[in-house]
């Protein structure tokens, strides 16, 4: 070869890979932009490798019902919330390969309700895609992804480099975009909605089984086969979700199946009988927990996941310090949108049930709060927050006997609106057992 | 496939690889596989089109070349008993070159004619005919890719061989390489036979710095489709067809910015066709020579779509001006109004004609020929008044052509440029004309500029800002080249390390902010649906 086309060759090289560095660090900045997805990618990564008791991998039944910070707080385990918000079931086995590159001997917990249907659209996969660490691993599940979508070669680009996808949000850009970084949570869920409201759902559990179509029962005979041949410790959960009878039948099926197979599978779909999650006050939406009964949620499965693996309690290690971080952050979060008794985890009567309220302003603009008896309880404990955003906190303004239903605040004058709840308890041995509460749509504003 | 795909992308570089590794004499083989290929992704069987218009030209060429070749020997070698035998003999020969040549065209333009214009023709005469009981049917045809192009192209072939000006192509498969060449074939230039076909036959070995100047071209190409026009497409597309009432000077914006994405969109094409040719060893025409920077409507189309503006001057408007019915013409009106009359009536009807087709190639819809008509108008002004300018000029004190002045006719061509694309942007004629009347409707509200309403046509401030900083950057290269001076030139003078920061730093920006990818769908050159 000449000299000169050698040059221009050496020249051509080093200026793809200059290109190819700039495109790189351009990209950094440009995904879906969906920093809790980036998060839970980061921090996975920052874990010490072999340190997790678990690694519990799912949709976003997973870590809105999960939260690692309370389970360590409470219980001192290490479990860290893998989830990606729509997760494909098709890219389980690549989720289980990539956490058991860096805790191989981790119990991996599989939420199961991510395969009551194979469907998912570009948003998901970037979502789970974007943040993923470049790997084989990682190649390998978009080419399985992709393929599975028949995407042309010029439509499966934007994945690979996201930037091409994204690029137009340039000018909504904000510092957050090039600052943003792990936010220490373990996973916990981080966006804030659900955390302020409440929808009550109706659930009907179905114990039939129907048979799944056949692309479910390969992707999950595929799951199977190679947790069989890597002898991974597994164990798969399902979480209530408002489904449909044949979603439900199928999910049942596939619990028949990994149980078939000799994994064990934790049906969490039955409510409140277990774990107190109650229909009326602790759901966001039809698939995820608000706050409070991910509250409940996490201490079930905390003690579960004691009782039957034998985690034990690692709070005070030092090498374990980013949990206890990760608990003054959680709580720094959640702490806005908590009764006193949910952190202090006082005990509870799931049965007295949370009483509906009304509020409304009297002629002297006097809050005017009336509440429907709650069957059982001996008091009410009334709390008030000043605003709906993150930077107040619910008081204790009062408590009521068992037989009053109605209470007026003639302090309004601190805000031109308040929010209530009404926490009904029942005491026994002279300690109060509280009972649920709603708070949800209660707001007032005073004229 | 278009040019700003990345499907495009592969195409040329698989293209220019297996046509740099061919052998010198087979190169054009490679190009015509790879227009052959282009044109067939584009337009898939639509291809018979194409092949049908080169087969027609390329045997009228050669009929015509024969025709000549033995009417010249026969000329020459037979013992002609009088000179009026032999001028008949050449009226004869010439005449059947004619029937040939206008039977040629008849076939190549009847398909254009067809496949583009059928429908408005019909729909036109149907008017018509309705009242007579019966009306032409109403077909829609596919229309294949570039045949606008093609077409005018195997025309001014034919003619050229036909006036003796060009010798006949020999080789079928070449000729059709020359119809179909892929960078030009999607929105010109128009080539003509003899600049671009040695180009297209010849060899061409790999040049490092033509190469480079070729991406250049196309980068610069890039950035003016995919950040200009694609992105002022949002606010015209919202100003001229939400169905939304605007007024005043916010729809004259909305012309002067449609004014900006046709210039960016066809002139970004342009320069991608180019910068692709380039790599390849083949030069073609300039189409744009710094249009907005023209002082007439007439300057404008000397410098706007040069090779249709050429087409058109050579293949209609001096055969119109010169045929017998315009002499005469001419002739008459010469002894009723004078001189001055007589001699440019002529030259005024052939501008009408002449813009009136230049319209109707746009499309086939009354609002394009409005389009070529408002252009004739202004024309026939400027050729009819010039008296009246120069005296008005005078009274304002103006003498020679001082910078204001100057800057005073380019804004002033501009605007009657712009205001003249209202009729082609406009769903219809009369759309248009009720455009114009809402553009006196509060003309001087200024309020948009800060009331917000700016932002409700489609761009967010950001997108705003950028936008005007890449119009000043299209019109500093654009002075700069009226100025004379060549920017890729002066690219290449520069430390390698300037070089790859502009070309990395170009990259770049398109790709960041480039309109593109799903969240815009990159909007289709405006001239290739011409």
């Amino acid at each position: 070869m000449k000299k000169n086309t050698i040059k221009i060759l050496v020249k051509c090289i080093a200026f793809f890979a200059v290109l190819f560095v700039c495109i790189a660090i351009l990209q950094h900045f440009f995904g879906i932009r969906d920093y809790s997805i980036y998060s839970r990618e980061q921090g996975f990564l920052q874990e010490e490798e072999n340190s997790l008791d678990a690694v519990y991998i799912g949709a976003s039944h997973e870590f809105s019902f999960f939260q690692p910070p309370l389970a360590w707080k409470d219980h001192g385990i290490t479990v860290f919330s893998y989830g990606i918000p729509s997760m494909p079931a098709q890219s389980y086995v690549y989720r289980v390969k990539e956490a058991l590159k860096r805790q191989p001997d981790s119990l991996l917990i599989l939420n199961l309700n991510s395969f009551k249907s194979m469907g998912f659209n570009d948003k998901a996969l970037h979502r789970n895609l974007d943040y993923m660490p470049w790997s084989v691993n990682k190649l390998e599940m978009m080419q399985d992804l992709l393929s599975r979508k028949n995407y042309s070669i010029e439509n499966r680009l934007e994945f690979y480099l996201p930037l091409l996808r994204f690029h137009s949000g340039w000018s909504e850009m904000t510092s957050k975009d090039f600052t943003h970084t792990y936010n220490g949570l373990k996973g916990a869920y981080y966006y804030k909605y659900f955390l302020q409201t409440s929808s009550p759902q109706t659930f009907d559990v179905t114990e039939e089984s129907t048979q799944p179509d056949e692309e479910t029962l390969q992707v999950m005979g595929e799951l199977l086969d190679y947790l069989d041949r890597e002898k991974v410790r597994v164990l798969f959960v399902t979480v209530p979700q408002v489904l449909d009878k044949e979603s439900q039948g199928r999910l049942n099926y596939l619990e028949e199946m990994v149980r078939d197979r000799g994994y064990e599978c934790l049906d969490m779909m039955g409510l409140g009988d277990t774990y107190g999650v109650q229909e009326a006050v602790d759901f966001h939406d039809s698939n995820h927990l608000n706050i409070h009964g991910s509250i409940k949620f996490t201490e079930y499965l905390s003690d579960y996941l004691i009782e039957n693996y034998g985690f034990t309690d690692k709070r005070g290690r030092d090498s374990l310090e980013s949990w206890d971080t990760s608990v003054t952050l959680y709580g720094d979060y959640i702490d806005p949108w908590t009764l006193d008794i949910e952190r202090d985890h006082a005990p509870r009567d799931y049965d007295l049930q949370a009483p509906e309220m009304t509020v409304r302003a009297d002629e002297e603009q006097h809050a005017v709060l009336s509440w429907t008896e709650t069957p059982g309880a001996d008091g009410y404990r009334i709390y008030r927050k000043t605003n709906i955003e993150g930077d107040t906190f619910w008081k204790q303004t009062a408590e009521t006997s068992g037989e009053t239903f109605t209470w007026t605040d003639t302090h309004t004058e601190e805000a031109a609106r308040l929010y209530y709840t009404v926490l009904p308890f029942r005491t026994e041995n002279g300690e109060d057992l509280f009972g649920n509460f709603s708070f949800a749509g209660v707001d007032l504003r005073i004229s | 496939m278009t040019f700003v795909s990345f499907s495009f992308l592969i195409f040329i570089t698989l293209t220019v690889f297996v046509y740099f590794i061919t052998p010198g004499r087979w190169q054009w083989v490679v190009l015509l596989l790879a227009s052959l290929c282009f044109f067939w992704l584009n337009s898939r069987w639509l291809v018979v089109f194409l092949a049908a218009a080169a087969l027609t030209a390329f045997l009228t060429g050669l009929w015509l070349s024969n025709i000549d070749r033995t009417s010249k020997k026969l000329l020459k070698e037979k013992d002609w008993s009088s000179k009026e035998e032999k001028k008949k003999y050449r009226e004869s020969v010439k005449r059947r070159k004619k029937v040939l040549l206008f039977c040629a065209i008849l076939v190549v333009l009847g398909m254009l004619l067809v496949l583009k214009y059928y429908r408005f023709f019909a729909s036109t005469a149907n008017q018509g005919l309705r009242l007579l009981g019966f009306e032409l049917p109403s077909f829609k045809f596919l229309m294949p890719l570039g045949i606008s192009f093609y077409t005018l192209q195997a025309i001014a072939y034919m003619v050229d061989v036909y006036r003796g000006k060009e010798e006949a192509d020999r080789n079928f498969f070449r000729f059709l390489l020359f119809m179909s060449f892929f960078p030009q074939i999607v929105q010109g230039p128009i080539a003509r036979h003899h600049q671009l076909a040695e180009q297209l036959y010849a060899s061409h070995r790999f040049s490092y710095l033509r190469c480079t100047f070729g991406l250049q071209l196309i980068l610069w190409g890039w950035m003016k489709k995919l950040i200009i026009a694609d992105r002022v497409m949002i606010p015209v597309t919202q100003i001229f067809d939400s169905g939304k009432q605007y007024t005043g000077l916010l729809l004259f914006l909305g012309a002067v910015l449609y004014s900006v994405q046709v210039y960016a969109d066809f002139s970004g094409g342009m320069d991608m066709a180019r910068g692709v040719s380039q790599i390849l060893g083949i030069e073609l025409e300039e189409n744009f020579r710094q249009p907005y920077f023209a002082d007439s409507v007439e300057n404008f189309w000397r410098r706007w779509h040069i090779t249709l503006g050429s087409w058109m001057r050579d293949y209609v408007f001096y055969p119109l001006t010169l045929s017998g019915p315009f002499v005469t013409i001419s002739k008459k009106t010469r002894k009723i109004f004078g001189a001055f009359v007589g001699k440019r009536l002529p030259a005024l009807l052939a501008s009408f004609i002449v813009y009136a087709l230049v319209g109707l190639w746009h499309g086939p819809e009354w609002k394009y020929i409005a389009y070529g008509l408002w252009n004739g108008l202004i024309i026939a002004a400027g050729i009819l008044l010039p008296e009246i300018y120069a005296r008005m000029k005078k009274l304002a004190g103006i003498e020679g052509t001082p910078f204001s002045w100057r800057l005073f006719m380019i804004l002033r061509t501009f605007t009657l440029i712009s205001l003249g694309r209202v009729f082609s942007r406009s769903g219809s004629v009369m759309t248009a004309l009720h455009v114009f009347k809402n553009m006196t409707v509060q003309w001087w509200d200024l309020s948009f500029w800060v009331d917000g309403r700016l932002n409700e046509l489609g761009l967010d401030s950001p997108n705003w800002v950028l936008l005007l900083i890449a119009v000043c950057v299209l019109l500093i290269t654009d002075l700069l080249h009226e100025k004379g001076i060549r920017i890729r030139e002066g690219i290449a003078r520069q430390p390698l390390i300037f070089r790859w920061i502009v070309y990395i730093g170009a990259i770049l920006v398109i790709l960041v902010f480039g309109i593109y990818g799903a969240e815009y769908n990159s909007a289709s050159f405006i001239y290739e649906q011409f």
